[in-house]
């Protein structure tokens, strides 16, 4: 059951990166990134149940910590055009 | 088909994939997505493979921090866009022999996997043998800050070395930012306020937790970081990228806090031979400095690379 | 009880999966980013959510489930600053939400 959870979930996860990517503005291509990393927590939480390991539960807890960083940079510091993101 | 394996192979081709994409995608910033990207997933081999130190590390560092660095050094960068040009057939030509001759290469590395003897050295049971005079109780942290102390101690010069080189480069006047930078809101500085208490916290846990289970200082100052970076987006901001530009002590003190026990511990036995009755207390002092320390080094290297225009910075000299 | 907990993680953590998988779809379908940015905030919230209250029932273990409010609590703050950080920006940059009447609207 937690293996098929996770498989689903890295499948959704990788689906979203693979078609993603290809956004609009540079926003929309950054999103998909933000979604892929909500995945991976989800899926290490799953995997960490999964080979019994408790040490992931922290690597999850660690993404979730950093998850606010990456996009408020982008926001508050890298986002000058609303262009797509080739240059 | 087992889940698992169904698993594996569905996150081995999609590393496979997304290298790829990174390699050849002409978009800079596309390539700096999919970095993060093809590090979360990283993050979830190891994990698989059942290294949660590396995947902890890679999470944090790889795919963390080092994927709002390159952000910023891609913005710090785009004044200099270079115009793709179509390959001529020679170097078309030349890259496929190329491609094929690395993946010759790659072959052959593979198949002589299978050809290894079966456990050649098995250092895990020299390192447990010992785990009990290390200090720690986790064998990862007794590698890291016992056995090969040393080259932790170099790996944090080398990460000082990578911030000098940094700000010297980014203080040469083509590397202004020519963008307007929006002010701190109201969802920033709460989020700043609330946030930043419990990633200090967390990363004194996975500092403490370093002993006996994975952690350890890279990765508490990964957070550290985060918090830092956090703050800087608050109405407190400037003020802070200002203090800790200036606060070369408190940047150099994990290192000096090394040195100084390796020089304490050099004489009869070889540098950084920790004694078994210190060795707990020492690799504690030692990773709580380094935290702090590499937690402003890698503020610094974000800090550096997002020089705002026009203004004098105080260098790091 | 513990298999009445462990049916009940079950079902929390399907829950979860589905949210996670709408907030994709939506993602990739939605005609604008503000839109996007509604739909990829549901995957940090329900989704992680819904998942993570399923293992922590799952695990057995307060600390573990303790450790989860923790990851969600962070994921819920981070999500919303985000979302707001960058349809803020997305405001500034002139980017224009796009509505009923504009031309470009695919028919549903």
């Amino acid at each position: 059951m937690i293996e098929f959870a996770a498989l689903l979930l890295l499948t959704n996860t990788t689906l979203t990166l693979l078609l993603g990517r290809k956004g609009p503005t540079q926003a929309d291509q950054l999103l998909a990134v933000l979604l892929a990393g909500s995945n991976g927590i989800g899926i290490l939480a799953l995997v960490a149940a999964w080979q019994a390991e408790p040490a992931l539960q922290d690597v999850a807890l660690l993404l979730a910590a950093l998850a606010a960083v990456l996009g408020s940079t982008f926001a508050r510091r890298s986002w000058q055009r609303r262009g797509p993101g080739h240059d | 088909m087992a889940i698992d394996t169904l698993f594996d192979a569905l996150l081995a081709m999609s590393l496979l994939w997304i290298g790829w994409r990174i390699v050849t995608t002409q978009a800079d910033f596309n390539a700096v997505l999919l970095f993060i990207g093809f590090g979360l997933l990283l993050a979830l081999a190891w994990a698989r493979l059942a290294a949660p130190d590396i995947a902890l590390a890679e999470a944090a560092i790889g795919s963390g921090i080092s994927g709002v660095l390159l952000l910023e050094a891609w913005s710090a960068l785009k004044q200099q866009t270079v115009a793709a040009t179509a390959a001529s057939p020679l170097q078309r030509a030349s890259n496929i022999a190329l491609l094929a001759g690395v993946g010759l290469f790659a072959i052959a590395l593979i198949m002589s996997l299978f050809t290894l003897p079966p456990v050649a050295i098995t250092l895990a049971s020299a390192v447990d043998s010992q785990l009990a005079q290390t200090g720690v109780s986790h064998p990862v942290t007794a590698v890291l800050l016992n056995y090969r102390g040393y080259d932790t101690l170099l790996e944090v010069m080398v990460v000082l070395l990578a911030l000098i080189a940094i700000v010297m480069v980014m203080n040469q006047p083509n590397y202004q930012q020519a963008g307007v930078q929006a002010g701190p809101s109201k969802a920033n500085n709460s989020q700043g306020s609330s946030v930043s208490p419990l990633l200090i916290l967390l990363a004194i846990y996975v500092l403490w937790a370093g002993a006996h289970q994975p952690g350890g200082a890279f990765q508490a100052a990964a957070v550290l970081t985060g918090c830092i970076l956090l703050l800087g987006f608050t109405s407190l901001g400037p003020t802070l990228q200002r203090v800790i530009q200036q606060q070369q002590l408190a940047t150099l003190v994990g290192l000096l806090v090394f040195g100084l026990v390796a020089i304490l511990t050099s004489g009869a036995t070889p540098m950084l031979t920790l004694p078994p009755a210190y060795a707990g207390g020492l690799i504690l002092l030692i990773e709580s400095f380094l935290t702090l320390s590499l937690g402003l080094m890698l503020a610094g290297f974000a800090y550096a690379l997002a020089k705002p225009q026009g203004s004098a910075v105080s260098k790091k000299s | 009880m513990t298999e009445l907990l462990h049916y009940a993680g079950n079902a929390l953590t399907l829950l979860g999966l589905f949210f996670y998988l709408a907030a994709s779809v939506g993602y990739l379908r939605f005609p604008d980013l503000y839109t996007r940015l509604h739909s990829v905030a549901k995957a940090d919230n329900l989704g992680l959510g819904l998942v993570l209250a399923g293992l922590a029932l799952q695990s057995g273990s307060p600390i573990a489930a303790l450790k989860f409010a923790l990851v969600w609590l962070l994921m819920l703050v981070a999500s919303a600053s985000v979302a707001y950080a960058i349809a803020n920006r997305a405001k500034a940059l002139k980017i224009e939400p796009q509505q009923a009447s504009s031309p470009e609207r695919p028919e549903a």
